[in-house]
């Protein structure tokens, strides 16, 4: 199946690049949207619930370790987030962390269905279209 | 026929003719044996003295016998030994009416002449007999005459002194002749009537005795005259014994009283007084009235033999024995022997010693003997006494020793000898140096010596030789004896075992100075169930307390160890002391000057058997410094878990910061693998480059971290111009490096002595950051660092015009990894070290900065020229430490 939206939250330009192209590359969605920091990300989801509501992701990459709002920052602001975006939007996380700890965490929150680490690759993604 | 020439001349007498022949025959025959009056004779001298003393027998015819009884010389008749006289009938008629006198023996004639032999030979021994009487007479005569006791004879009717001895006479002062014939009245004038009277009653017998004073001279003599009347033929005489009792009186009376002394001295002795002879038959016996045999008089024993009044057989052997030895060597001895009376023993000691006459040879002996029953039973008394002391002190079961006046032991109990093992003569031989330990003889001589010169009690402890072979302890007590005169005799003594008293003694003075000396307070607390009063406090205590040992006897026990009151501490104590409970707790106390200071406590019950009393232990001890080093340990522990947490963190971080550019590499890798465009795939190997060259920034960074809190501080001096000219070189590279204007002033006017490495990379990390955070937007980006040194400190200024940091980002500047903007390229350890390395060199960091306007750092570092190195290698050290 191909998802229509995909928001891609992550600072590093390099890891933004790779997730896009592995995203493209493996045909998951229609557009790929990308946001360098939780604060920005959590403005457009916000912008979109309520002018565009189409343009709500299906799926969100969320990256851990990020300046100012860190991934748990962004997922303690996406509770703020109308119900809509919470009802469509399924959020992975993808890190390079291997701390237990913060699979743990993650894995406790209600959006989060999924937890990679990077690299992000073209079958990790292909896995996710059968969820 | 009876011739006569002198005295044998015969007379016949008238009736001559009636003689028969044959008592002529006799006659003639035994004329030796006979005289023959003649009464011419007779006629012509009557009786003269011649004639009577004639010791033969008279014949004499009736005629011859009548001239003489006729001329009344009856008396002289009388003093004729014999008469023979021969009668015929006629004659024997007249003779029967007659008075003869005794000695007359009549003869009927015819005389047969048997009967003429038996008269005869009657005759004769009347004449024995008579001239044994004459004999008689003149001794009794010759008595009377010269008896020493004055004796006259007196007729009562004359009054005239008939007879008198020379000793009469020489009272009277006269001769004898003079008082014969004198009359008794004129020798006593002054009491002629009282003479008489006195004389009337003797003749009437009415008394014997009489007194009269005569007067001699100027003298007077008193005469006591002890009167017998005698008849002489028929005449009444008076005999006097005449006593001059003028002397008499006074020696009478002396002896009186001596013979009163002498009984008064016998009865009052106790003693038994009686004489023996040689056979040992009794003489003599006296015996004092109080005697306990009263049956045994006198009467029981003079006359008997001393087997034969009741002694047993070895007393009376024994005293036949010792007489004859008494005797032979004359010389006194004593007996002793016991006597069976009454039930009871009786005691005797008998004294016998010889007893002589008057030509000094021992006939018999003298017993003085005396009861001494009394004596023997004291004696035995006393001798059981002495037995039962001398067994009292032996079986006594203390040491006993006893030392004469040369101060040698003489006597040792049974006690002594069973501890020393010895014998008592092994140990009356053993010197005190070998019963005495070594180290104690010096002591136990010199306190004996002087105790005996003192005579005075002493008291010692030293060590005895014991059975055992090991020296024990004992104490010896001796004290000065005198014996029953009151004389010095030595000293006795006891001595008593404290062996184990002593060890006991030295066991509990190691735990006294052990509780004394130990490093923690001890308390000993009474338990009154009230006011728990300190009974003892050791040194330390006081050391803890500051309360004196003496001032803590006796006062509460809570205020002893400083507890402050009303506490939950202090009830918590009182509580436990209470409930007879121990307690243990720490407490805290401030003692006056806000000095607070902390205690640990326990207490603990005492278990005590001995006393009633109840007590507590308690051990106190300063905690105060452990305290300290507590709080400081639990201070660096928090320290230490708050680097341990940054640690993790940073290992945390750090492994995540340095994961992520590897993921990202991967990432890229991932691509490459698929990218056909090589222009896709250069932009990929220039982005790899790039991270890796970042990933490498990262690990200078966390080396140059490590080297900074790891390695020492070495001073140089410093060259900041160079440093920084430096800094720019290595960062020449960058990107828009060249779009910044730099503007550099350095005054070094003075040495500056820090650490070269650790400003070195203060400046790398500082021209770093500010290329790496400039706003190259802004027309004239430009970047300012001046340094003013001078010897005390140096100040760095570095600002730029840069981007700035946003105010809530700026006190977490400093902390590791954390970047502020997603802008940023760097590591995230920059800042973190530069402060880090101002702390290790003292220094400070003031940050001032607006967003979009710009960055101003100020850094103060000291100049360790001018430091004390002391002060500084201290300061060091403690940086270190922490």
């Amino acid at each position: 199946m191909i998802l229509e939206n995909i928001l891609l939250i992550d600072d590093s330009d390099i890891d933004n690049l790779v997730n896009r192209k592995v995203v493209e590359n493996a045909g998951l969605s229609k557009t790929i949207t990308i946001e360098k920091s939780a604060e920005s990300a959590i403005r457009y989801l916000h912008d979109i619930a309520q002018n565009d509501t189409g343009q709500i992701p299906d799926l969100i990459f969320l990256d851990i370790r990020m300046p100012e709002i860190d991934g748990f920052g962004f997922l303690e602001l996406f509770e703020e987030l109308p119900e809509i975006v919470h009802k469509k939007t399924k959020i992975v996380m993808l890190s390079s962390s291997v701390d237990a700890e913060d699979h743990k965490k993650a894995m406790a929150n209600r959006f989060v269905v999924h937890y990679l680490n990077k690299p992000l690759k073209k079958e990790s993604v292909q896995k996710l279209t059968q969820l | 026929m009876i011739s006569d020439s002198k005295s044998t001349k015969f007379y016949l007498t008238a009736h001559e003719k009636n003689i028969c022949p044959e008592v002529k025959k006799f006659l003639i025959e035994n004329k030796n044996q006979i005289s023959v009056i003649d009464k011419n004779k007779l006629s012509e001298n009557g009786f003269s003295e011649h004639l009577r003393s004639e010791s033969k027998p008279w014949l004499m015819d009736f005629q011859s016998f009548g001239h003489l009884y006729q001329n009344g010389s009856a008396a002289h008749l009388q003093q004729l030994p014999s008469v023979l006289l021969l009668l015929n009938e006629k004659e024997a008629d007249v003779a029967a009416k007659l008075d003869l006198p005794a000695n007359v023996t009549l003869l009927h004639m015819p005389v047969k002449k048997g009967m003429l032999k038996l008269t005869l030979q009657h005759s004769l021994k009347q004449v024995e007999k008579r001239k044994r009487s004459h004999i008689d007479e003149e001794f009794y005569r010759s008595l009377f005459l010269n008896s020493l006791q004055p004796k006259i004879v007196l007729d009562p009717e004359s009054f005239k002194i008939i007879d008198s001895n020379n000793s009469a006479a020489k009272i009277y002062k006269l001769k004898t002749e003079e008082l014969i014939g004198s009359s008794l009245d004129k020798l006593h004038p002054d009491e002629h009537e009282n003479l008489h009277e006195e004389i009337k009653k003797i003749v009437a017998k009415e008394n014997s005795y009489f007194k009269l004073n005569y007067r001699r001279n100027n003298k007077i003599l008193e005469l006591e005259y002890f009167v017998n009347q005698i008849k002489v033929g028929n005449k009444q005489l008076i005999y006097f014994n005449i006593h001059d009792i003028t002397k008499k009186e006074k020696a009478d009376q002396l002896f009186h009283e001596q013979h009163e002394m002498l009984r008064s001295t016998l009865e009052s002795i106790d003693d038994l007084f009686f004489t023996l002879n040689k056979d040992g038959d009794f003489i003599e016996y006296y015996q004092p009235s109080d005697q306990v045999n009263l049956a045994l008089t006198s009467d029981v024993f003079v006359g008997k033999n001393i087997y034969d009044v009741g002694f047993p057989l070895d007393v009376a052997k024994k005293y036949l024995q010792t007489i004859e030895r008494v005797i032979e060597e004359d010389k006194s001895e004593q007996i002793d022997y016991v006597l069976e009376a009454f039930g009871s023993q009786l005691w005797y000691s008998a004294r016998i010693s010889p007893r002589k006459n008057a030509l000094g040879v021992a006939e018999g002996v003298t017993v003085l003997c005396r009861d001494i029953t009394r004596q023997k039973r004291t004696e035995e008394t006393l001798k059981r006494a002495r037995d039962f002391y001398l067994t009292l002190l032996s079986d006594f079961p203390s040491m006993i020793w006893k030392t004469n006046t040369s101060k040698r032991a003489d006597y040792f109990n049974k006690t002594w000898l069973e501890f020393t093992g010895n014998d008592i003569d092994t140990e009356l031989q053993t010197d005190w140096v070998e019963k005495l330990h070594m180290a104690d003889v010096g002591v136990f001589l010199s306190t004996l010596l002087q105790a005996y010169s003192k005579k005075e009690s002493f008291q010692l402890e030293h060590r005895l030789i014991h059975k055992s072979g090991e020296y024990r302890w004992v104490i010896n007590a001796g004290r000065p004896m005198y014996n029953l005169e009151g004389k010095f005799a030595g000293f006795i003594g006891t001595c008593y075992d404290i062996t184990e008293r002593r060890k006991a003694e030295e066991t509990l003075k190691l735990q006294k100075s052990a509780i004394e000396s130990a490093l923690e307070g001890i308390l000993i607390v009474q338990d009154d169930g009230e006011n728990y009063p300190v009974i003892y406090a050791n040194k330390e205590v006081s050391n803890i307390t500051g309360i004196s040992e003496m001032d803590s006897i006796g006062k509460n026990f809570i205020s002893v160890i400083g507890c402050p009151l009303k506490t939950e501490t202090s009830r918590n104590i009182i509580s436990a002391l209470e409930n007879k409970k121990s307690f243990k707790g720490e407490i805290e106390c401030s003692n006056g000057c806000n000095k607070k200071s902390w205690r640990l406590l326990y207490v603990a019950p005492v278990k005590n058997s001995i006393s009633s009393e109840n007590h507590f232990v308690a051990v106190l001890s300063d905690i105060t410094e452990t305290k300290a080093v507590e709080n400081t340990l639990r201070e660096r522990n928090k320290q230490l878990q708050k680097t341990n947490e940054e640690l993790d963190r940073f290992v945390y971080s750090t492994s995540h910061e340095l994961r992520s550019p590897l993921m990202s590499i991967l990432g890229l890798v991932n691509l490459l693998e698929t990218e056909q465009n090589s222009d896709e795939r250069d932009y990929y190997l220039n982005m790899i480059t790039e991270t890796i060259s970042r990933l490498d920034k990262i690990i200078h960074d966390i080396i140059d971290y490590s080297r900074n809190s790891r390695s020492d501080i070495v001073y140089e001096n410093i060259d900041f111009k160079g440093f920084i000219d430096r800094a720019m070189e290595n960062h020449a590279y960058m990107e828009k490096f060249d779009k910044i204007r730099f503007d550099i002033d350095v005054k070094n006017g003075v040495s500056f002595l820090s650490d070269k490495k650790r400003i070195e990379i203060m400046f790398n990390n500082f021209i770093s950051n500010c290329i790496r955070y400039h706003n190259f937007d802004k027309d004239d980006p430009w970047v300012r660092i001046q340094v003013k040194t001078s010897s005390v400190n140096a100040v760095i200024t570095i600002s730029d015009n840069g981007s700035g940091i946003h105010e809530k980002h700026i006190p977490k500047v400093y902390e590791m990894f954390y970047r502020a903007t997603d802008r940023s390229t760097g590591s995230g350890i920059g800042l973190y070290i530069v402060k880090e390395i101002i702390e290790k060199l003292n220094g400070k960091i003031k940050i001032q900065s607006e967003l979009n306007r710009g960055t101003t750092f100020v850094i103060e570092l000291p100049n360790f020229s001018q430091k004390e190195p002391k002060l500084f290698m201290m300061n060091s050290v403690d940086a270190e430490n922490f």
